[in-house]
């Protein structure tokens, strides 16, 4: 226990410390406003070259009509959104048939966290307020990040929106108001401050409301001709509110610092999966999330720079079925995480060309469950990497070396186990003439289970280790300008993959379905490829387009046991063919943007039978948006339509997604 | 430059089109005969949340599978079937999660009624046992009620109440036996309940609560005045048993401590399976209640089951089912024995196999 009082000291130092600064230093300097990014000092363009990736930015962001992170993530290529349906359906993200659990979710620069199940629900994080989303396999080029992050398969990168002005105006309101189909309503606001040339801060609030009660489709049968009735989703409606309040200190080209308080409140009902002949469900969530984070990055000189990153989050989550068949006659299920985090990583500059890098991350989770067996369990975790990173005008070498050191309690006085992993990751890429560029990847990593794996429905803690995972990536790129300003442009990527995942962590019935126990026994193989392409070019009359199309295709098998009847079969949830088109035409009139999702089949159990089939799908939407100058301000106006065909399909086995739905969204600013 | 331009543009589009052309070809409908061969019916629970449970049926002439009530009626069972049973030219089909009945015609699987079973605010009792009598069908419920249903008019009579989650519900000399297992309370400190309620078919009214033991689950007649328990434990410390009531006296009279998982009735002896978790090596195994227990079959196919579930023995076939839930997500298995053990064939089912009814 002492390690986390400790731990929480230092922490306390830290905040003091930036505070202090803050008072001491005063610099009358033009503001200077020094977003922390994952990507640091390099541009999109020289990371899309040799790195397996792939961004979102605001052209994207601001014309797809999704309201959340996870919805908008269905745009990256090899990325599987695992979707519930509607406003309130949980979605998570999983990348080249790894499981969600591989994928690391970064907000602003510290990791997000959840030890009891792993997962991240991106459908929590609102687009408005995202300036870009970026996708990295195996790992991202910054030199001073998270260590938690980049021993990670993948990371999935959020930016904030920085406070923006215009006019030199000390302050920038912008409002938000979207109505739509099923009784979605949702209001934002955020407010942008210059308070003076040191302090900036943004204010930022987004409320999100559904009925959910979305008309389906309910089939019978497997066959298209069997029967199949009209039904509306029950007890789906979403209630959701999210605040946070970024304060930007830049004392002056050395130092600079980030704080962010986040506040996010949601209360749901859960539809529960579509049950033939009994559609009803008395479950509900709620989950409330607050945490302070801080970005300290200053530069001691030209060769040494130094970041530090600490966070407080506390989440709670509460389940409740008011019709339990139990004695008590209801079911309330309440867990409460705690996790501080501290990140110190420093850069080194040896020549103009080499860096190296160190960094560690600290971080202390535990859990209050009433439902599981263990009730306190905790972790304690010290990750550490260091990175060398060699870049001329046309060879590049990173690699880097991360240390896990894991001991995780069964309650505050008992220690289950202690492991210690160490990850390899190596990439060489070189680049001709700028145009075309090739780099090959390899990565060594693992994913340590989480506490419902190791404690849930448990009497005895489970002996689990961790998941490994190997992944070989051929990625080739081209690039190219059609003119100076680099507005017009072409670029093409193919990445070829080949990933192994072992001891893969799997729920295996003992003795009968009621008992299930958690073992490393899975063996996964997956091969594939993903395609990325994006246009941007000025027409004549004012016209601009921007086009993007992503195919991904893999195959990723269950070779765990030639014995069964899914040897070889594709794993569950996994499609061979996905891809996504969005196309945008700029005009000073209006903007369209039209985008196609694709999913091919999939299977929803292990074996690739007719009956666990779900059926591929393609879903369409289009968006129209106008600008209006009122005197000094901006009225924009945009109307969509989402699923315009109507397509009836699921992501999820028997959650359906919401039809056709119309949205009308306004956005003033002053 | 242009045709760069243009040569990106079809580029793009033809990856855009190409995916979107892929589509999936439909699966065949095979048309089903109107009436049934000879045969076994197997019901498959599926699995939970899957609507995926299926009445298959194995043609013994062809030894061909088909998933019977889908293919007669267009429509999926639905989500977790819990029992079959056989009761005069019909098939009642307990649901768990569907909260019904689906009463099902045996000569050619036509859906004959589906019979919703819910509380007065319309929620799932979750049915989860039936059993018999001349004129009745009676289903044992996790909310605690035992419903009574009429076997010719398919419609809920009365409604009795046992005790906590019911498992299962036999019936003997008017009287009804429902072990209760307490099974929703587990991990709370109320924990598993230990009782069998023992139900007058006549009043539908409760006339003794008798302690069994820990988690009772499956529960049949022995013959003409014993009523046989399959004691579960908590799976950890407390052990499973087998319970033997009197049924002339409602008291326990004999209880062993042989861990099974499921058992049938042969004539004045049980079969039954067990798995055992430090050797992981299943067995099928005989007891006559007096003597010690034998392997009821040497055949090497037993060591091939991976995960005995179901118990069947039809009189009728002088044969023994053993259904295989394999990994309990997966295809599974009937194994069929004749009565004195030896291994005759076995075929694939749905998704796991719990119990096989033989059809002429």
């Amino acid at each position: 226990m002492k390690t986390y009082y400790s731990f929480f000291a230092i922490l306390i130092t830290i905040f003091c410390f930036s505070s202090l600064k803050g008072q001491d230093t005063i610099f009358k300097k033009p503001i200077k406003l020094s977003n922390v990014t994952i990507t640091d000092k390099k541009s999109e363009d020289s990371l899309f070259k040799i790195s397996s990736s792939s961004f979102l930015d605001k052209k994207i962001l601001n014309n797809v009509s999704y309201n959340s992170v996870g919805e908008a993530a269905k745009f990256i290529a090899g990325l599987n959104v695992k979707d519930y349906g509607g406003l309130g359906g949980i979605k998570t993200i999983s990348a080249r048939g790894f499981s969600s659990l591989h994928s690391a979710v970064v907000l602003d620069g510290v990791p997000i966290n959840d030890m009891q199940n792993g997962t991240i629900d991106l459908g929590k994080f609102s687009l408005h307020s995202a300036e870009r989303i970026s996708f990295f396999n195996g790992a991202s080029f910054s030199l001073l990040q998270s260590a938690r992050a980049l021993s990670s398969a993948n990371i999935l990168f959020i930016e904030s929106l920085p406070p923006t002005f215009e006019n030199n105006k000390p302050y920038l309101l912008n409002i938000r108001s979207s109505y739509g189909s099923f009784n979605y309503f949702s209001f934002g606001a955020d407010l942008s401050n210059r308070i003076n040339n040191i302090l900036s801060s943004k204010l930022d609030i987004n409320l999100n409301n559904c009925a959910g009660n979305y008309p389906f489709l309910l089939h019978y049968g497997y066959n298209a001709e069997d029967s199949s009735s009209k039904e509306r989703r029950k007890n789906a409606d979403y209630l959701s509110l999210q605040a946070s309040w970024d304060l930007f200190l830049s004392f002056n080209s050395k130092t600079d610092v980030k704080l962010k308080t986040y506040y996010f409140y949601s209360q749901r009902g859960l539809p529960k999966s579509t049950t033939l002949y009994y559609l009803n469900s008395s479950q509900r969530l709620w989950d409330e999330n607050i945490f302070v984070q801080g970005v300290l990055n200053h530069k001691f000189n030209d060769r040494i720079e130094y970041r530090s990153m600490a966070k407080i989050n506390y989440l709670s989550t509460i389940f409740y079925d008011g019709f339990a068949l139990n004695y008590e006659g209801f079911q309330r299920d309440k867990y409460f995480q705690r996790e501080y985090f501290l990140n110190n990583a420093f850069s080194y500059r040896i020549t103009s060309l080499a860096f190296l890098s160190f960094g560690n991350d600290l971080i202390y989770n535990n859990l209050n469950s009433s439902a599981t067996y263990y009730k306190t369990p905790s972790r304690f975790s010290a990750i550490s990497y260091i990175n060398f990173l060699f870049e001329n005008s046309g060879f590049t070498l990173n690699t880097n070396l991360i240390h896990n050191h894991i001991e995780d309690f069964l309650n505050p006085q008992t220690l289950n186990k202690v492991s210690n992993r160490l990850s390899p990751y190596i990439l060489i890429g070189y680049s001709f003439k700028n145009n075309f560029n090739i780099s090959f990847f390899y990565k060594d990593i693992f994913r340590s289970p989480t506490f419902n794996e190791l404690y849930f429905n448990r009497v005895l803690p489970s002996e689990l280790s961790a998941e490994k995972a190997k992944q070989y990536n051929l990625h080739l790129s081209y690039l190219k300008y059609f003119d100076k300003e680099k507005k017009n442009n072409i670029s093409i990527s193919i990445d070829a993959y080949y990933n192994e995942v072992r001891d893969k962590i799997v729920a295996v019935s003992q003795k009968n379905l009621f008992i299930w126990s958690i073992v490393n026994f899975g063996k996964v193989d997956i091969k594939g490829v993903d395609l990325q392409t994006s246009f941007s070019y000025s027409l004549p009359f004012s016209f601009d387009i921007f086009l993007r199309g992503v195919y991904a295709f893999q195959k990723a098998r269950d070779i765990t046991d030639k014995t069964l009847k899914t040897y070889n079969n594709q794993i569950p949830y996994t499609p061979i063919n996905s891809g996504s088109l969005f196309v945008l035409i700029n005009h000073p009139i209006a903007s369209l943007s039209y985008s196609i999702n694709f999913v091919g089949k999939r299977y929803a159990i292990a074996e690739n039978i007719v009956q666990n089939l779900l059926k591929p799908y393609n879903d369409h939407s289009i968006s129209i948006e106008k600008t209006f100058k009122i005197k000094n301000n901006k009225l924009n106006l945009s109307l969509s339509c989402l699923n315009i065909f109507d397509a009836q399909y699921e992501v999820v086995k028997n959650y359906p997604m919401p039809q056709r739905q119309f949205r009308i969204n306004l956005k003033i600013n002053f | 430059m242009r045709k760069n331009v243009f040569y990106s543009i079809s580029l793009i589009a033809l990856i855009a089109f190409g995916f979107l052309g892929c589509s999936e070809e439909e699966n065949e409908k095979t048309n089903s005969e109107n009436l049934l061969e000879k045969g076994l019916f197997v019901l498959c629970e599926g699995l939970d949340g899957m609507n995926n449970s299926s009445l298959n049926y194995f043609k013994s002439s062809s030894n061909e599978v088909i998933d019977l009530f889908n293919e007669v009626n267009g429509q999926s069972l639905g989500d977790l079937a819990n029992d079959l049973i056989e009761k005069d030219d019909k098939l009642f089909i307990a649901m768990k999660n569907s909260a019904c009945i689906n009463v099902v015609n045996k000569s050619n699987g036509k859906l004959i009624k589906r019979i919703p079973i819910v509380d007065n605010s319309g929620r799932n009792r979750m049915p989860s046992r039936m059993c018999s009598s001349s004129n009745k069908v009676f289903l044992c419920c996790v909310d605690g009620s035992v419903v009574e249903i009429n076997a010719k008019a398919l419609n809920i009579e009365r409604i009795a109440l046992a005790g906590r989650n019911p498992e299962a519900i036999c019936y003997l000399n008017n009287k009804l036996y429902v072990s209760n297992s307490g099974g929703l309370d587990w991990n709370t400190s109320i924990g598993y309940d230990r009782t069998v309620s023992v139900i007058d078919a006549y009043s539908m009214q409760e006339i003794k609560k008798i302690d069994v033991g820990l988690n009772p689950a499956f529960i049949k007649p022995l013959g003409e005045n014993k009523v046989g328990v399959l004691i579960k434990g908590n799976y950890a410390d407390i052990k499973g048993k087998f319970v033997i009531i009197d049924a002339l006296t409602d008291e326990v009279e004999q209880e062993e401590e042989i861990a099974m998982s499921n058992f049938d009735v042969l004539d004045n002896s049980i079969i039954y399976t067990n798995f055992d978790w430090t050797t992981f090596l299943p067995s099928i195994k005989k007891w006559d209640f007096t003597s010690g227990e034998t392997f009821f079959s040497s055949s090497e196919i037993v060591s091939s089951i991976s995960s005995p579930y179901g118990v069947n023995v039809s009189k009728e076939n002088n044969e023994v089912y053993i259904t295989d839930a394999k990994d309990y997500a997966s295809s599974g298995e009937v194994y069929v024995f004749d009565l004195n053990g030896n291994f005759k064939y076995s075929f694939s089912t749905g998704i796991n196999p719990s119990i096989v009814i033989s059809n002429k």
